[in-house]
Parts: C-alpha cells; sequence; structure tokens
C-alpha cells in the first residue's frame, strides 16, 4: 500500500523516496546544493559543528528508543556531510539536561573551592555567593578590593566596628514575658536574634521569612542588614525551609542567565536545559535551522525561542504564527469546540482518539474530521482536504480581501489546531499503549524488546503530527503560487495521509490483532518517519529560498 | 490588632510638637485599619509652605505585608508619585523591602525624605522625572509651584 503510493506520485515526492529517473527532482536537489555551497564559511562551520550532535549530545541512556530524534532535528541537509566533516573538539554543542537541585549541588561544590580561598564558614560564602547571583568570578574580584566593606554589604559583619557583635545573641532563645516589638504581645515565647540583638518572637520572625522564601534573595535582620544563613532559617522555621530560598535563588539565577539556560516548556516538567555556547545559534536562525534540545523526560523544544517542536518552521515563522493566533483568537473569539455533528445525521460526536477517520456511533458514516467530508476518498488518493481551495479569486471590494485573508487563515488555523488535539488525544493514546504492551506480554508471552514497536511507532506518530501541524504555518506563510509551494503542499498530503493510517493502525484494542499486524506497524511507521523528514527538509527550502516569509 | 493600638498610642504621644513635619495621623472614624496623615512640606523643597494629605490603609497581615499609602488625588506634583491617582512609588512600602520593624510614622518620615530627595530613575510622573535627569532644577521648582497653585 505504502510504496504503491509513493510510486503514484513520484513527481510529487520530496525527499530520500524519489525516484533518481525524476529529472525535476535532481534540478531540484542540484539546487539545494549549491544554495549551500554557496554559504560561507559559517555554513560549514554549522554543519561541521551539527555534523557532531550525535557523537556528543545524546547520551546513550536517556535517548536510547529515539534514535529518530537526531536524524529530526539536525538538518537533513548535512547529514549527507556527516561523513565528510570529522572536524574535532564540537564541545560548544553539547547540552545538559539539569534540575534546579543539579545546579544548586554544582553551586555548593564551588563555595567548598572557595573556601579555603575566603577562609570564612561555607554558610558566609553562600551568603556572599547569593547576594553576587552566583557569579563566582566577580565576587572573587571584588573579594580581593574590598573585603571587609563587601562582607559588611553582604551582612555578614556590621558597618560600625564599635557596635559589639555578640556571638552569644545569636539564635533562639526561651524567655517568659516577651514584649515583641513587631506583633506587641507580651507573652512567654521562644525568640530569635542575629548578634546585633533585634530580637522579636519566633512567630513574627516565621511570618516574615515564609514571605521572602520565593523571592529568592538574602534575607536580613527585620532591623538591620546582618544576613540569616540557612541554618538560621532552618532553625526558626523548624523545617528545612532554606531549600526553597535556595531553589528560588536558582530559579532567578536561570532567569539572569537565560541565554544559557532555557527551561522545557512542557506543562509540568522542571528540566533545565544548560548550553554552554550559544554563539552559532545565530548561524542556526540565519540557516531557518532550529537548535532542537531533548530534556530527560523526552520532551523536544528549541533553544532558540522556548517553544515546543516546532518543524519545519523556523523561530520567525513561530513566532509570527504564535502571535497571530494570540490576536486572531482575541478578535473573532473562536469557539473551536471538541466535538462536532455527524454531517448525515446531525449527532454530536466526541473524538477521543487522535485518528481524523471517524465513523458516526448512530448511523455509521463514515467521514473526515477536518473537512466533515465522505472517508471514501480519503484513504485511496491522498488528502484534499488540507489543501486550501481558493474558489473565488474574483473578488473586488478590499473589504471582501480581507474577509479572504481571515477565511484564509481561519483554514490554516482550524487545520493547526485540529492537529494540536489530536496529538494530545494521541499521548493519551500513549498511555493505553503501555498497558497493551504490557497485556501482550501477559496473554501471549512476549518479550518486553518485541513489544517496543507500539512505543516506537507512538513516538514517531507525535513526531509526525508534530511537523504536520506546524507545516501549516509554513504554509499559511508562503506564497501559494510557487511551484515550490505546490510541493509542499504535496508533501504535507502525503504525511497527513500516513499518520492518519498510522493513527488507525494504534486504535486497535485486541492485543492478538496488533501483535498480528506488527509487520504493517513497522512499514507505515518507517513511511510517516520518511515523510516527516521529506516535510521539514521541503520546509527548510521555502524558508531559504524566501518563498516562506513570516509577515504581521 | 495590639501592635496598631500601641502605635496608635505611641504616635498620640509624640505627635503635636512643632519641630514635626507630620501634622497629624489618626484613624478615620476609629476604623484601625484606615487612617488618615498629614504632612508638611519640608523646608529648601518646591513643597515648603504646603501641607498634604495621605490615606493609609493597613491590611489583615499589617505589620507583616506594608500599609498601602497614598497622596490625595491630583494634589502631589512628585516624580515618583502618580499626580491623578496619588500613588507613591518607594521601595520600603512593596513588599519585598518592607520590614515589619518598621511602623507608620517611618513610613510618613520616609514619604517626607522622598520629598526632599526625588528619585527620577523610577518614574511616575515621566516629565517630571526628565526635567530633574536634566537637572533643570529651576524648571522643577516652578512646574511643581504651577501644579501646587491650580
Amino acid at each position: 500500500m505504502t510504496s504503491v503510493q509513493s510510486e503514484d506520485n513520484s513527481s510529487l515526492i520530496y525527499g530520500d523516496d524519489f525516484d533518481d529517473d525524476d529529472e525535476s527532482i535532481d534540478l531540484y536537489e542540484s539546487q539545494t546544493t549549491a544554495t549551500c555551497s554557496m554559504g560561507d564559511t559559517a555554513c560549514h562551520k554549522l554543519n561541521s559543528l551539527v555534523s557532531q550532535e550525535s557523537e556528543f549530545d545524546f547520551d546513550e541512556d536517556q535517548f536510547s528508543g529515539n534514535e529518530s530524534d537526531d536524524e529530526l532535528l539536525v538538518d537533513p541537509m548535512t547529514l549527507s556531510k556527516k561523513a565528510l566533516d570529522d572536524d574535532k573538539g564540537g564541545s560548544s554543542l553539547k547540552y545538559e539536561c539539569l534540575t534546579t537541585q543539579d545546579i544548586l549541588d554544582r553551586m555548593l561544590k564551588r563555595v567548598h573551592h572557595l573556601q579555603p580561598v575566603f577562609s570564612i564558614p561555607s554558610e558566609d560564602i553562600l551568603v556572599l555567593m547569593q547576594r553576587y547571583d552566583w557569579n563566582e568570578e566577580r565576587l572573587l574580584e571584588e573579594w580581593t578590593e574590598k573585603m571587609d566593606e563587601l562582607l559588611v554589604e553582604a551582612g555578614i559583619n556590621t558597618s560600625n566596628p564599635g557596635d559589639k557583635l555578640n556571638i552569644t545573641m545569636r539564635g533562639i532563645k526561651h524567655r517568659s514575658d516577651f514584649n515583641c516589638f513587631i506583633c506587641c504581645e507580651v507573652r512567654s515565647t521562644e525568640t530569635f536574634s542575629l548578634e546585633c540583638g533585634h530580637e522579636y518572637c519566633i512567630e513574627c520572625y516565621r511570618r516574615y521569612i515564609s514571605d521572602r522564601l520565593n523571592e529568592g534573595n538574602v534575607i536580613t535582620c527585620m532591623d538591620c542588614a546582618l544576613a540569616l544563613k540557612n541554618e538560621d532559617i532552618d532553625a526558626i522555621m523548624g523545617t528545612p525551609s532554606s531549600a526553597r530560598l535556595m531553589d528560588s535563588s536558582i530559579k532567578s539565577f536561570i532567569q539572569k542567565h537565560n541565554r544559557n539556560y532555557k527551561w522545557c516548556p512542557y506543562a509540568d516538567c522542571k528540566c533545565i536545559i544548560h548550553l554552554n555556547d550559544t554563539s552559532y545559534l545565530q548561524e542556526y536562525t540565519r540557516l531557518h535551522c532550529s537548535r532542537f534540545v531533548t530534556c530527560k523526560f523526552s520532551h523536544i523544544f528549541c533553544f532558540g525561542c522556548g517553544y515546543g517542536m516546532h518543524a519545519p518552521a523556523d523561530c520567525n515563522v513561530t513566532m509570527a504564527w504564535v502571535k497571530k493566533a494570540r490576536k486572531e483568537s482575541e478578535n473573532l473569539n473562536w469557539v473551536l469546540s471538541h466535538t462536532k455533528e455527524c454531517p448525515k445525521c446531525s449527532v454530536n460526536i466526541e473524538k477521543n482518539g487522535g485518528c481524523n477517520h471517524m465513523v458516526c456511533s448512530s448511523c455509521k458514516y463514515e467521514f473526515c474530521w477536518i473537512c466533515s467530508g465522505e472517508w471514501g476518498p480519503h484513504g485511496r488518493s491522498f488528502f484534499q482536504c488540507t489543501m486550501y481551495k481558493n474558489d473565488d479569486e474574483k473578488q473586488k471590494a478590499s473589504v471582501e480581501n480581507s474577509k479572504k485573508a481571515l477565511k484564509r487563515y481561519t483554514f490554516y488555523y482550524r487545520v493547526f489546531n485540529e492537529h494540536e488535539v489530536s496529538a494530545k488525544l494521541d499521548w493519551k493514546l500513549g498511555q493505553t499503549v503501555g498497558q497493551k504492551v504490557k497485556a501482550m506480554q501477559e496473554k501471549m508471552g512476549v518479550s518486553w524488546i518485541e513489544g517496543q514497536f507500539l512505543a516506537e511507532s507512538l513516538q514517531i506518530l507525535n513526531e509526525g503530527r508534530t511537523v504536520l501541524k506546524w507545516s501549516f504555518a509554513v504554509a499559511f506563510y508562503s506564497d501559494a503560487s510557487h511551484n515550490l509551494t505546490k510541493i509542499f503542499v504535496d508533501n504535507q498530503m502525503l504525511l497527513s495521509n500516513a499518520v492518519e493510517q498510522l493513527s488507525e493502525l494504534l486504535q486497535i484494542k485486541n492485543p492478538e490483532t496488533t501483535m498480528k499486524r506488527k509487520s504493517e506497524f513497522y512499514n507505515k511507521a518507517g513511511y510517516v518517519r520518511n515523510r516527516t523528514r521529506a516535510l521539514i527538509e521541503c520546509g527548510r527550502d521555502l524558508l531559504r529560498k524566501c518563498i516562506c516569509k513570516p509577515v504581521d | 490588632m495590639a501592635r496598631i493600638a500601641r502605635e496608635y498610642k505611641h504616635i498620640q504621644a509624640t505627635l503635636g510638637s512643632e519641630s514635626s513635619l507630620v501634622v497629624s495621623l489618626e484613624p478615620i472614624d476609629g476604623d484601625l485599619s484606615r487612617w488618615a496623615g498629614e504632612i508638611r512640606g519640608p523646608t529648601g523643597t518646591p513643597y515648603e509652605g504646603h501641607t498634604f494629605s495621605l490615606r493609609l490603609v493597613l491590611g489583615d497581615r499589617y505589620p507583616t505585608t506594608p500599609p498601602q499609602v497614598t497622596f490625595a488625588r491630583r494634589s502631589m506634583p512628585h516624580c515618583n508619585v502618580n499626580y491623578e491617582t496619588g500613588s507613591i512609588c518607594l521601595n520600603i512600602l512593596t513588599p519585598e523591602h518592607w520590614s515589619p520593624a518598621w511602623d507608620l510614622l517611618h513610613v510618613l518620615e520616609a514619604i517626607i525624605q522622598l520629598l526632599s530627595d526625588p528619585e527620577p530613575d523610577s518614574p511616575l510622573d515621566i516629565d517630571l522625572a526628565n526635567i530633574l535627569r536634566a537637572q533643570d532644577r529651576s524648571a522643577y521648582y516652578g512646574l511643581v509651584n504651577y501644579y501646587l497653585q491650580s
């Protein structure tokens, strides 16, 4: 089935499964190469950098099972050059996936190393580091210049040496009939004060500290500039609360260094990607590629713009699209409901799976979720419903034009959104796939490795859908009359078709049927992967040749 | 509540001296969470010879959180005060910089200090801040006086 399709449309196919005899493709390929060799040293540099990605970046343990990632993420154009380029020393491309705790641990290690230099307690160095936003170099510089002033500024010593700092004042004490200046209650209570002797009841101190834990700044005495250390905070709060302060301090550190540190944008994911050398990121932008990174939990996102994986669109298209979507949704207040009426019997249908092939549960009518048309023709030829039909071309008034522009955008946004919703449903499907694999192992004695094809297929399906989704943003900003755009749209349809077929396979509930059709899974998944790559490549060329230009 | 009550007693005991720039500070209609204050413009500033009224609102969590302080609407031309609403931009009045060890009199003193030392780098009134940045003191005085007289 798959191979028949690719042969049928060989003139439209763009990518690694094209027919060698086809001249237009050959011509096209040579153009691509020309663009690249024309590109200056930067282009070459990028190629050489990118070519090392797979060697350096992907920790085998973490990334096994999604080997397709690096192929998908690396500019496919450069992949072929991999063999040619074997430059050494691409450490700048290394990135690491961290948590705030990892970063804090590193900072603590550095504090430990600094301790002999400063010869003051580690707790004091921690306060200094916090004050200097964990910038060791700047701290050391100022330390050598004006050590005493620094200690006063940071609240480790008082400004007036005449003030007798009384170590015995520091800490928690128990007092009967203590009159706290803050709350003005007289009672017997625990109190706290630093060496300065500004003593307040523990309740007031707790309220004061808990309000400040999330700010990430050094907390001082309520009445002077002396700093509370982590051990003081924990002692006052009675719980290890200083961890929260450290966490927020690290968060503000990340905020200040957001060129090198990026939060994973996925909901509830606490990963931070650290890229040491960002100098080459500009080269990515220039070549309309994006630096996609993968966190510990296989969330792929763009280091450039911080959005989730958005190939074939580059960051500019993504930003323009997201901005437009936000603006338009304000203007129009679209209610894109998640239910649709069956085109035949008007029963309300909720889409509960990722596949766009709908079967009405009441009248058994089969239709396409995207275009509401009959499903029949969808399966055999490619999707007509992903192609925007520009039928009334002879509109006169400008009002009509803007209406048309809106209609055009509405169309693209709708398809984009449909695929987003489908992708989310696929994600849910993924959770049941895990159970399915388990069921198969128990019922049929299938080994873990043999059941893996399900998870792999799902991963490929997800990637395919994401790429398909963003390809509509690229299509929206592309010059529709250009031949390459037409090829791009054809590629979209092929991927769309491939994705739907794979999605349908994954809906099978019976594990025995699934096992029987295992080879179909392999075929379809492989096909989706090829089509995905081809669409990315084609989209990038649209961008390179300025056929796709984001406008507001 | 004990804290506010004690502050009230303390304020009653200290106010009334001729030298203080704080003219009055008392709860509105006996409600200890809403206070009205009056201050004199400090000498050597264009505000000298004028009195200004302020309103202080204490939240439930006072003194853990700072009081909200505003000038009367359209009464205070100052680069850190919004002339229309009377809201004040002063760092000790923000939750991050506020300390429970300060009280309402401290707040009024800090505001008087702000009248003497305007901070054009965090302005609410951009025009006045620009004049100050240009170090045009006479223009600043002139403009403030114009506002105060109208």
